[in-house]
């Protein structure tokens, strides 16, 4: 005991006695490591926010023409434009209309799913898995166009359970994984001790699985509602006439105005992301996703 | 004797297929009220198995399980009267000790002052009612682990099943966790299965061990009767240090090893087994073996020289080479100078044929400890 004491008594005159050899190095590593990085995440920024700020810029530009770097007059012009567009506030109401629904929705159809897929042998997971993941992984105008010639024999075009179908085919593939991969992630011996002292099944996957599982839930959540919100093909192919949300609104506001009045729509459009972003940026950043992804 | 009528845990002929292999293979093991009982035998023996369907959450392909004289068999995990401790302890990162603790209370629609009063008295018991509202995150292993206790033995539970609670501790809070749950057992009387692979450990806290070997209950003996007749080779091998030879019996000792090293044995060790029972497995406890300088003159021994020594404290534990292909291990005073040629001599001895007592140079001290089976092998072999 006393002589892990002197040691650990010890270890810090070690350090002192040389101060002078030892900063000079540490320092330099330290500016050269930081200049990569910063120059790394210069770049990164760029790359990321350089077309929103551009996006921003245009939004309130009065006038702006080529060499200059900032607009040569500043405006409000466009947003009074735009909030006096007479379907804009219908296409806000369809949008947040929709995406709770089909959030929702996934969310019933998918959560069972996802929880049978981690705890039991279900036959067929990996070949569904792979289905709903390449679903997502080619370019769904085909996919869309197919399932229209259906709906139309459906008389489901342009109604709203149409849309809501269409933009589930979306969803699915994130309500299934991360949800999967969440539940997975709950060790099965917490369950068993909460059976062992009393619970029931049903009892403990409400107090023990389900909340264990709700950060990588509410993540995919808050993706399906963001790719519900962003919607627009398939949208547009079954929603149109009676059904123009956000997204396909924009294509009309690309094509009929300036490009000033379409920067505003898009950056209208992303607000609600931003806010959702943030919101589940504490669990992405907790790891809750990293570790929901480890089966 | 009430007791006698209807045991804590009743198992028969319990058993339990896993993919292609046989785990448990029809056991049998009747616990007394208020006894803690050992599971004990090396990885993979099915103890967890065994464990599991105790506790419900493994269903038996045969056999029964009937707690306090009730055949709980059919019945799932939270209607059996058991509560488990996990081997990694499986608290709830998402509640604090205080309900962890208190989950199971609250399942049972108990009022609120009286969860609270059972809680409290819980965590005071195991030491941990200072840090009743952290989370299992911010606790020791330790601590884990006796809010693991905690967390059972709340429930009062007509039978308690501790899977490995030890092993993921450090050496010596396992010594002092383990006296604290034998403690804690014993006051509450409650009956208890305690699964380990540390011999060491079952002897300390066991007033019965079942020596488990691939799916069988091998021996089921209080420890002290398991640690001097073993009744099988493999028990003899795992529980505490033994000497084993391959051997033949001669006139005044044993002749072992490859090259018929002569051990010689004390008057009477060998009055029970004839020169010509053939080949043998012999086991020495190593406090059995007398181990003296060849020049003082004792008793006739074979010659040996002192090649390794371990210091305990009061005593010394030596390996003893007799020959080339011949070594064996002994406990010595640690005050006798072995430095130079010495003399062994065995004070007692087990014989295996086939890996079954066949022999036993010492009766068991109280006759109704032996049970029937080796009883009579014992007697045939004379
Ligand atoms: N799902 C399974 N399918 C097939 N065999 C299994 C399965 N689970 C366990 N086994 C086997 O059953 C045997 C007994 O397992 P068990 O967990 O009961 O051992 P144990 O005695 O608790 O060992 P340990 O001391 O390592 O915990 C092992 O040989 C193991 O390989
Ligand atoms: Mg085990």
């Amino acid at each position: 005991m006393s002589v892990g004491a002197t040691v650990a008594a010890q270890e810090p005159r070690i350090t002192l006695d040389q101060p002078t050899a030892r900063v000079p190095r540490r320092a330099r590593r330290i500016t050269w490591t930081k200049v990569v990085s910063t120059i790394a995440v210069v770049l990164l920024f760029v790359f990321i926010f350089g077309p929103l700020v551009w996006l921003l810029l245009w939004a309130f530009a009065g006038v702006w023409h080529y060499p200059s770097l900032l607009p040569q007059k500043w405006s409000l012009s466009w947003w009074r434009q735009v909030f006096n567009y007479p379907q804009l506030v219908r296409s806000v109401e369809l949008s947040f209309l929709f995406a709770p629904t089909v959030t929702a929705l996934s969310a019933v159809v998918c959560l069972p799913a996802a929880y049978a897929f981690a705890r039991f042998r279900v036959p067929g997971r990996r070949a569904l898995m792979i289905t709903l993941f390449s679903v997502n992984a080619f370019p769904k105008i085909g996919l869309y166009i197919t399932i229209a010639t259906l709906f139309f024999a459906l008389h489901l075009m342009g109604t709203f359970f149409g849309v809501v179908l269409i933009q589930l085919l979306g969803t699915i593939v994130f309500m299934t994984w991360i949800p999967t991969a969440a539940f997975a992630a709950v060790p099965r011996a917490l369950e068993d001790a909460a059976r062992d002292v009393g619970a029931s099944r049903l009892r403990t996957f409400f107090s023990v699985t389900l909340p264990l599982a709700a950060p990588g839930i509410f993540v995919a959540m808050v993706l399906s509602f963001l790719a519900s919100l962003d919607e627009a093909q398939g949208t547009f192919l079954v929603g149109i006439p009676n059904y123009v949300t956000m997204p396909v609104q924009m294509y009309s506001l690309v094509s009929d105005y300036p490009p000033e009045a379409a920067a505003v729509f898009a950056v209208l459009l992303s607000i609600p992301s931003v806010i959702l972003m943030l919101l589940v940026r504490k669990h992405v950043m907790g790891g809750a996703l990293a570790r929901g992804f480890q089966v | 004797m009430t007791t006698a009528e209807s045991h804590g845990l009743e198992i028969t002929g319990l058993t339990k297929k896993l993919g292609e292999n046989t785990v448990v293979k029809g056991i049998s093991l009747s616990v007394r009220r208020g006894e803690l009982v050992c599971l004990l035998g090396p990885s993979g023996c099915g103890k967890t198995t065994t464990l599991r369907m105790i506790g419900g959450f493994l269903q038996p392909d045969g056999g029964r399980i009937a707690i306090d004289g009730r055949d709980v068999t059919e019945l799932p995990p939270e209607r059996r009267p058991t509560a488990m401790v996990f081997q990694n302890y499986a608290l709830w990162p998402h509640m604090t000790v205080y309900k962890n603790v208190a989950y199971g209370l609250r399942l049972r629609k108990l009022a609120k002052s009286e969860i609270d009063d059972r809680v409290a008295a819980a965590l005071k018991m195991v030491n941990l009612d200072q840090k009743a509202n952290r989370h299992p995150g911010a606790l020791s292993g330790g601590e884990q682990q006796r809010v693991a206790l905690a967390r059972a033995i709340v429930l009062e539970p007509a039978l308690l099943l501790l899977d490995e609670p030890l092993s993921n501790l450090d050496a010596k809070l396992r010594v002092g966790v383990r006296e604290e749950i034998r403690e804690i057992q014993q006051r509450l009387s409650i009956t208890t299965v305690f699964v380990t692979h540390d011999q060491d450990e079952a002897l300390s806290v066991a007033d019965r061990i079942a020596v488990m070997s691939s799916g069988d209950i091998e021996q089921y003996s209080d420890p002290d009767d398991l640690y001097r007749h073993p009744e099988s080779r493999f028990v003899a091998g795992f529980v505490g240090a033994m000497n084993i030879f391959e051997g033949r019996v001669t006139t005044g000792g044993v002749l072992v090893g490859a090259e018929d090293a002569f051990l010689p044995c004390a008057e009477g060790v060998l009055s029970g087994l004839r020169a010509e029972a053939g080949n043998l497995e012999l086991a020495v406890r190593l406090e059995d073996v007398s181990v003296a300088p060849a020049s003082s003159g004792g008793p006739s021994g074979g010659a040996g020289r002192v090649v390794r020594q371990v210091p305990h404290g009061h005593f010394k534990e030596v390996l003893i080479e007799l020959g080339k292909q011949a070594s064996l291990r002994a406990y010595v005073d640690p005050d006798v100078d072995l430095s130079g040629p010495v003399a062994v001599t065995v004070r007692r001895l087990l014989a295996y044929r086939d890996g079954e007592l066949v022999y036993s140079s010492h009766a068991r001290d109280q006759a109704g400890r032996r049970s029937e089976a080796a009883a009579a092998r014992v007697e045939s072999a004379r």
